[in-house]
């Protein structure tokens, strides 16, 4: 199909299958090679591009997903006037080396300033855990990206953030609705496969997306909206982590999802994938699940035949395995607002602990979600969550470790107790990341971690 | 960004490359695209070990948009390749020898049909017995790798009376170590491009670190002459000793030759995981004895590395191991026994610290173990037994310069870790429950250069043009490290000019001469030289010339900028009226008598790190707070481009010690990916790498200086072991260092 793009402010019609990737459009279709290939995963950042304003891993964005979209590449940095800072300062501040990730970083960077103009050394690293550089060792990409920061002051660091890409599109084997209804007619029929914000699919079929029929749910705008009512606050299914992260009912109603979402891949991750995606996929190790177990969320289903609730706990039966009938969408989450005992004496605790082979851009060996109230006057937990995650085939939610805590007081030995009965209420495997026996040691070890500063204090 | 003022030696000049990089602009090897160009795809063994007993590429062959298969059959030459021996074939013909071993070769119009026609190659294979086991490889019943056995090289060295050595020895430490295989993980894949040039060469445009070598390997795999064959080497996406050795050359020639039609490749990221060259894992028994007095008595050292299936450099990392297997100390009686050894597994070859990097993990951690039950400071331990002048090391060569242990030592003393290491690792009592600090530190020497024995020299041409411009011309390729805006600041401190006056001709075999190959720390100090030389033989050469046309004598004429001047009156002639003319300049590492191929080294480096760990308790994660690195660098050409190796070695060196692995089963790597093979992000690092920069210069050396590329990262394993163990109180002698490693540890020790 023709797919139309705008590159750094000019508009480009290319011919293409919509499921090769942007990457591809970019370099091979557009002759634009600033942007780089280097894992096909979203892992290293390499391809790093900001799409409709946000920061993203080419390789796994579908063209036709881009069709309409606003694209802003390394080649357009120079025409920029932070952009510019950003390619002064990485060769002023010896940022650049054998300077394969470069672009990525300077993109990611671009992002970042566009969001934060005055970013603490620790916001840079967050910002950038989503761009691999072997040669640097870092220091002096953080150093560049401050001085950036400093020059830019007073320029416009805005970046255009047109929410869309909102050209519907459609071929034999990409299709990018406007509605809803017109997804669930096509679900119906039979042989589309869904694809949200790719972070997953890109993975799973890698050089393999041309054989099979996609369904691309994201020009829906109503399942990218998170509204709230007296009782709830209801997340639609294309939300990413970073709406999820920004926005201020999930932060004052449910703080653990927000803290789950921070703890997803990197930037580039969090900008791309979906809640209802960290949902269907049905991961072991999916971050969200563990935070809405603890929330009590209910997610909806719905499909041309109608629509159903079904508790998030009772959603995913294995290991990427759901209870998902094939033309079904989650379209929402239904977060219920839980308000304590209503007594005022106590306040809410909450914490999403993770533990992955390395710090950031990681895959949690094991997890734990909690939230709960604690009446610090007596050391008492009530209304208590506890949920592990990557810790047996589908995320546990531990009641007895809950009791437990519940029956406090809130000490060192309670907590210590509480750890070793989370970890006999967990099944875990051994897998190519860790052992079982770690798992568990993990799961005890993250939830006495994530305690310890109310016990302490 | 162009500075007003000439960058001089020392300063931390922008690098040449910088705004090319960072702009998009810079046409890498997987960048490089032609009109009609082939797209190829190799096709993998992807097991251990087998016999092939057929291939069949005629469904394959059908795919619409393929052009050919390629298999063994097609290979004129001698389908072989590898810098020291070559023991690896182009595609394999009857075996396979690990599962990255290439098969065949598809290609095509586009690179959908790549994949498409790889899938449908079908081979029958009869599987052989699988040796994964460095150990088990080496005894006669083995499984042979190839048919002469899999023992590629062996060394042994030895001088004293051990035994009474040891019986007479206060304390006595012995200890195994393992250490990883760790992957280049280059940003940009294994990649390349192939045409014939404009005077009808064969041209292999690739990502690789010595053209002139790799076009010896491409002309003789295929039975062609060298003039036959052109290479070029434009910056690559890193290669840090992971493309020294043929990766995806020959796919590229052999196709473009027989096609006669353009072709290009790049390596997805687990086909090179899968096939590309890796460090080798070094399996280690030290037993080291001191008196109670801290005098180093003995050592007794084996060394084994598991160079996977073909030998590439691996007896020349096992040589440099075992030359600094014991370290920069003296040891009066010792005995190290060396192998290197085949194994189905991926196979290893040049990484950036060469042996050292892995020996250190050792050496370092037997030192502070020493020191501690002596109950000495670790570096007045290492003070103490530091190699004199004059003093014979492992290899009973004598230094004939003087080490700078010493001062390094005394500089990380000073420095900010070590000074302040007893408030450091105090914690407050809440933290301080689940958390642990620790302090340690580790120190190191490095040989530069290709060692005693290996020609290692290197030819730069500097020339003025018809229009006043000036031309470097060298084959070394800048692979990240910034070699080659020092060569141009050298250059243009000789011609008194700005290093923008100077136009690069890099890495390519048809335009360029012969500067070595980019390893082994060794470009700035050798092709540095050469550099040099050339810019003064072409400085004198312009001043000559401009006194003949300006009557007047050569020393009484200055030459700065774009212009000969007559110091006397001001009388100036430009640099347009007197090109073309040519500059050159030779160079040779020093020497000193071998003992065997590429050792010993004349030359050193030396350097120490020291690092302020935390260690979480409760999940046996590490983080490494603040990291003090002291190198040597005899004279610093570019500042800022040392500190730059400094961080970058150390953060390798961080993954290393607690990330990085590439997981063989059975000799099936179980985790080809950037998502499973964990590389350190922008969170994993301390923020704090602090570099101190000694200068204490190499008489023989450009300015003095010395190669640092690689003793930047050589202690650093080994530092973080140390602060580790001063944190837990328990030894970890296995890397990398899982979280896991480190909990089990900790419950274990109860």
């Amino acid at each position: 199909m023709q797919v139309e793009l705008t590159v750094n402010g000019r508009p480009h019609t290319v011919e293409a299958d919509p499921r090769e990737t942007l990457l591809f459009v970019l370099r091979e279709l557009l002759g634009m090679r600033g942007t780089k290939y280097g894992c096909g995963e979203g892992e290293c950042g390499a391809c790093t591009v900001i799409l409709n304003g946000r920061s993203v891993a080419s390789c796994l964005v579908p063209a036709g997903q881009a069709h309409g979209a606003e694209i802003l590449t390394v080649e357009g940095m120079a025409k920029d006037l932070v952009g510019q800072h950003l390619l002064d300062t990485f060769v002023e501040y010896g940022a650049v080396q054998c300077g394969f990730c470069t672009p990525g970083f300077v993109i990611s960077a671009r992002g970042l300033l566009a969001d934060n103009p005055t970013p603490t050394t620790k916001e840079i690293q967050q910002a950038l855990a989503g761009n691999l550089c072997r040669c640097t060792g870092y220091t002096k990409i953080i150093e560049a990206v401050g001085a950036a920061a400093e020059r830019a002051a007073g320029d416009r660091v805005r970046i255009n953030d047109r929410k869309g890409g909102t050209l519907a599109a459609q071929s034999a084997g990409f299709a990018r609705p406007e509605s809803l209804d017109e997804a669930l007619a096509l679900l119906a029929q039979g042989g589309w496969r869904i694809v949200g914000g790719g972070t997953d699919v890109g993975v799973k079929f890698e050089h393999h997306m041309g054989d099979q029929r996609w369904l691309d749910l994201s020009g829906l705008d109503e399942l990218g909206r998170i509204h709230e009512d007296d009782d709830t606050v209801v997340v639609g299914g294309g939300v990413s982590y970073t709406d999820l992260i920004q926005s201020a009912a999930v932060q004052q109603w449910a703080r653990p999802l927000a803290q789950a979402a921070r703890a997803v891949g990197a930037k580039q991750i969090q900008n791309m994938g979906t809640l209802a995606g960290n949902l269907v996929n049905a991961s072991p190790a999916a971050d969200a699940v563990p935070s809405l177990h603890v929330l009590d969320a209910v997610a909806v289903l719905r499909s041309a035949r109608g629509e159903r609730k079904v508790p998030v706990s009772e959603l995913a039966t294995g290991p990427g395995q759901t209870v998902t009938a094939p033309d079904e969408i989650l379209t929402q989450v239904i977060i219920p607002k839980v308000r304590g005992d209503g007594s005022g004496n106590d306040s809410e605790i909450t914490f999403f602990e993770k533990v992955g082979p390395r710090k950031a851009q990681t895959i949690a060996i094991a997890s734990v979600a909690l939230r709960g109230w604690l009446d610090a006057k007596h050391g008492r937990l009530t209304h208590l969550r506890v949920a592990l995650g990557a810790v047996a085939p589908t995320v546990v939610l531990a009641l007895r470790t809950a009791e437990h805590l519940m029956g406090g007081p809130l000490t060192e030995a309670c907590i210590l107790e509480a750890g070793e009965i989370a970890a006999q209420e967990c099944r875990p495997i051994d897998d190519l990341r860790a052992s079982a026996a770690y798992r568990r040691r993990l799961v005890r070890g993250l939830l006495v971690r994530g305690l310890w500063p109310y016990v302490a204090s | 960004m162009t500075s007003m003022v000439t960058p001089g030696i020392g300063d931390s000049a922008p690098r040449i490359d910088g705004v090319a990089k960072a702009s998009g602009a810079h046409v890498y090897p997987s960048d490089f695209a032609m009109e009609g160009m082939l797209w190829l795809r190799v096709l993998r063994a992807g097991r251990p070990h087998a016999r092939i007993l057929s291939i069949d590429t005629r469904a394959a062959e059908q795919v619409p948009g393929v052009v050919r298969v390629f298999t063994a059959k097609d290979v004129p030459g001698t389908n072989r390749v590898g810098i020291l021996f070559q023991d690896m074939p182009v595609l394999c013909k009857e075996q396979v020898r690990y599962e990255g071993d290439a098969v065949a070769v598809v290609a095509a119009e586009s690179d959908e049909a790549t994949y498409r026609a790889r899938d449908l190659i079908k081979v029958e294979y009869e599987a052989l017995p699988v040796v994964s086991d460095p150990r088990a490889a080496m005894r006669p019943d083995s499984p042979r790798v190839h048919e002469n056995g899999n023992l590629v090289d062996e060394l042994h060295f030895g001088r004293g009376d051990l035994a009474t050595a040891f019986e007479s020895a206060d304390l006595i430490f012995e200890n195994e170590y393992h250490t990883g295989r760790q992957a280049h993980a280059f940003l940009e894949t294994e990649a390349g491009a192939a045409f014939y040039d404009d005077g009808g060469r064969l041209t292999v445009r690739v990502g690789g670190q010595y053209p002139q070598r790799d076009q010896t390997q491409i002309a003789r795999a295929f039975g062609l002459s060298n003039e036959d064959v052109r290479v070029i080497m434009p910056m690559p996406g890193g290669a840090f000793g992971g493309k020294d050795e043929i990766t995806v050359q020959c796919y590229l020639a052999l196709v473009t030759l027989l096609t006669k039609r353009p072709c290009r490749i790049m390596l997805d990221r687990d086909e090179s995981f899968l096939a590309g060259i890796k460090r080798h894992p070094f399996q280690m028994r030290y037993k080291t004895a001191c008196t109670t007095e801290g005098k180093l008595v003995a050592a007794e050292v084996e060394l084994i590395a598991d160079t996977g299936a073909y030998a590439s450099l691996g007896p020349a990392v096992l040589a440099f191991g075992t030359e600094h297997c014991l370290g920069p100390y003296y040891f009066p009686n010792l005995k190290i026994d060396s192998y290197c050894v085949y194994t189905n597994n991926s196979f290893s070859g040049a990484f950036r610290g060469f042996g050292a990097v892995e020996t250190a993990v050792g050496i370092e951690q037997q030192m502070d173990m020493m020191a501690r039950a002596v109950g000495m400071d670790s570096i007045r331990f290492r003070r103490l037994n530091g190699l004199q002048l004059g003093q014979p090391a492992a290899l009973g060569n004598v230094l004939d310069t003087e080490s700078t242990l010493n001062q390094v030592l005394a500089a990380a003393e000073r420095g900010s870790i070590y000074s302040q290491r007893e408030e450091l690792v105090q914690l407050p009592p809440t933290q301080g429950r689940w958390r642990k600090r620790g302090v340690g530190m580790a120190a190191a020497w490095q040989g530069f250069g290709l060692g005693a024995g290996v020609p290692d020299y290197a030819i730069v041409q500097v020339a003025l043009d018809e229009s006043g411009r000036y031309h470097l011309r060298t084959g070394s390729v800048d692979i990240g490290q910034g070699n080659v805006t020092a060569f141009m600041q050298m250059a243009a401190h000789e011609l008194g000019c700005h290093v923008d006056d100077i136009e690069l001709v890099m890495g390519d075999t048809f335009l360029g001469p012969d500067s070595g190959s980019t390893n082994a720390s060794r470009t700035v100090f050798v092709v540095g030289s050469a550099a040099t030389r050339a810019a003064r033989d072409l400085r004198k050469k312009i001043l000559d010339a401009a006194a003949k046309k300006l009557q007047s004598e050569s020393d009484r004429l200055t030459l700065t900028g774009n212009a000969v001047t007559v110091k006397a009156n001001g009388r100036s002639l430009p640099l347009a009226e007197l090109g073309p003319l040519l500059g050159q300049g030779n160079a040779h590492m020093p020497e000193t008598e071998e003992v065997s191929p590429g050792i010993p080294h004349k030359v050193f480096g030396y350097g120490a790190q020291v690092a302020l760990v935390e260690v979480d308790l409760l999940t046996g994660e590490v983080e490494v707070l603040k990291l003090h690195s002291v190198i040597d660098a005899g004279k610093a050409i570019n500042r800022q481009g040392v500190e730059a190796q400094s961080e970058g070695g150390i953060v390798q060196g961080l993954g290393y010690t607690l990330l990085e692995d590439t997981m063989v089963e059975n000799g099936v790597m179980v985790n080809p990916r950037l998502s499973t093979y964990i590389l350190p992000t922008i969170s994993d690092v301390p923020t704090d790498i602090e570099t101190t920069i000694l200068e204490y210069p190499e008489p023989e050396g450009p300015h003095g200086a010395k190669g640092i590329a690689e003793i930047v990262m050589t202690p650093t394993a080994a530092a973080i072991l140390n602060a580790l163990y001063a944190a837990t109180g328990e030894r970890f002698t296995r890397i990398p260092l899982t979280p896991e490693r480190v909990l089990t540890a900790l419950s274990d020790a109860g």
